[in-house]
Order: structure tokens, then C-alpha cells, then sequence
């Protein structure tokens, strides 16, 4: 297994992709109260996804997906389904669902679980505990 | 200065780029650098990270419009405090494992940030 030489997978490491993480959530707090206080109303992220989710089941139903996807309850989980068979699963059902959200009026929650039920099971993530070091001696 | 149109175009845009992230943390060779892996790896160590997301689903989907919070005003500060709670109970109840499971933890946040905090 060797990594691809080139900038981003240097930058790429787990500690770097923490770092974002936090980044990324500081910056949408600090915007959030900066449109919490503003004279526009209605223009918080919740404002506008608890708005989008009343137009589109869509919303709700990714949130679910990527909570399923992220908190599912066994740590070395498998997909009910063998990749690519859960992708093209998920993603009609998706379609489905943004199909479906047109001809009815679905309350916001509903999609919620939906989709947590359908992320756990056919996009489950699994844990590298192991060091790119541990992988290779393995493989050898 | 940020319209619903613009503050829709920033959100989205941020949501694509930790896509982004996530995918090209997937497919080099680097184990464990995908954002995924990385909340699933925190939400083992802490039940914070599951209650927190959950709390957000239950502010923004719960089920009914205009929803007041269950102690008004106090309300937020209850939801702090709980927060709390679970951010030291796991460091005090570390030994109870089988207490924090993560799905657990964002459903219980879910009910809370219904409860507490609707949009």
C-alpha cells in the first residue's frame, strides 16, 4: 500500500481533518449568531432547514441517513448490502423520497429515523484503529 | 448584508466542501481521515459528540410548528446543564460501557433539543 505522493495527502491526516472539523463548526456557530442578530429574518441555518425540511422530506431524510450513518450501534458493522449494491440502494431510495415529497406534505421528523434506519444498515462506518505502519506490516 | 438566498448559498457551500472532505479522505490511502470516521471514532470516547448532533436534529425536525420550549426562558440553561452532564457523566461512569452507545445518546439528544430548544 503505498500513499499517493502529492500535497493534499500530506495535508490529509487525521489531526489536520479534526482541525477542520472544529474549524468548520466555530465558523457556522460564529455566522449563526451573526444572522441570529441581524435586522433579515428568517435567515439562521435552523430557520432555513426547518423551512427547506417542510418543503423537501429530502432534508430531514439526509440528516437522518448521515446520523445512522455515524451512530449506528456496532463498532465493526457491515453493509446489509455489498458496495455498490448499498449505494445504488440509498440513492433510489433518496430519489424516492425527494420524488415523493411532491405529491405529499410529510411532517419533518418523520424522514428522521427513516433515514438513521437505512444509514445504519447500508452505510454503516467502520473504525481504522490501526496506523498506516500496522495496515502494511499486516498486508505484508 | 446576509439575505436567505445567501446565507443558503454559505451553508450549502460549507456542507459540499466537508463532502469533499470526506471523499478525498476515503479514497487515498490514509486510514481513519474521513470526517466519518472521525465522529464515530469521538463518539466512542465521548457521548457529547452524539447528544450534540442529536439535540440539532430535534431543534430543527421536531414535530410541530411553533412549539414552545418546556421551561420557557430557562429552558437553554437546562439544556447546558444536561449537556454538561453528559460530557462529565462519561468521564465519571467510564466503566459503564453499556451505557454509551452512541445511537443512544442522539436519540436522547433528539428528544431534548425537541423538547428544549425548537426551532
Amino acid at each position: 500500500m503505498e500513499i499517493p505522493e502529492n500535497r493534499v495527502t500530506q495535508i490529509l491526516t487525521k489531526r489536520a481533518v479534526l482541525i477542520g472539523i472544529a474549524v468548520a463548526t466555530v465558523v457556522l456557530i460564529v455566522i449563526d449568531i451573526f444572522l441570529a442578530v441581524d435586522d433579515v429574518a428568517g435567515n439562521t441555518w435552523s430557520e432555513l432547514l426547518r423551512s427547506a425540511a417542510k418543503r423537501t422530506p429530502v432534508v430531514p431524510w439526509l440528516g437522518g441517513l448521515v446520523m445512522g450513518h455515524w451512530f449506528h450501534p456496532y463498532d465493526r458493522a457491515e453493509p446489509w448490502i455489498d458496495p455498490p449494491g448499498n449505494w445504488m440502494v440509498t440513492l433510489l431510495l433518496t430519489l424516492l423520497v425527494a420524488v415523493l415529497g411532491f405529491f405529499v406534505v410529510v411532517p419533518p421528523w418523520v424522514p428522521v429515523p427513516m433515514g438513521a434506519v437505512l444509514g445504519a444498515l447500508l452505510w454503516p462506518v467502520a473504525v481504522e484503529e490501526r496506523t498506516l505502519e500496522e495496515i502494511q506490516e499486516a498486508e505484508a | 448584508m446576509f439575505g436567505q438566498t445567501s446565507a443558503t448559498i454559505v451553508g450549502a457551500a460549507l456542507f459540499i466542501m466537508l463532502i469533499v472532505l470526506d471523499i478525498w479522505g476515503a479514497n487515498d490511502d490514509l486510514p481513519g481521515n474521513t470526517v466519518s470516521e472521525w465522529v464515530r471514532s469521538l463518539s466512542r470516547y465521548t457521548a457529547v459528540v452524539p447528544w450534540a448532533l442529536g439535540v440539532l436534529h430535534g431543534h430543527w425536525f421536531h414535530p410541530i410548528d411553533g412549539l414552545d420550549p418546556l421551561f420557557g426562558a430557562r429552558s437553554t440553561w437546562v439544556l447546558i446543564g444536561l449537556s454538561l452532564a453528559v460530557l462529565v457523566g462519561r468521564v465519571v461512569l467510564r466503566n459503564l460501557d453499556g451505557l454509551w452507545r452512541p445511537w443512544l445518546w442522539a436519540a436522547l439528544g433528539a428528544l431534548a433539543g425537541t423538547l428544549l430548544w425548537p426551532v
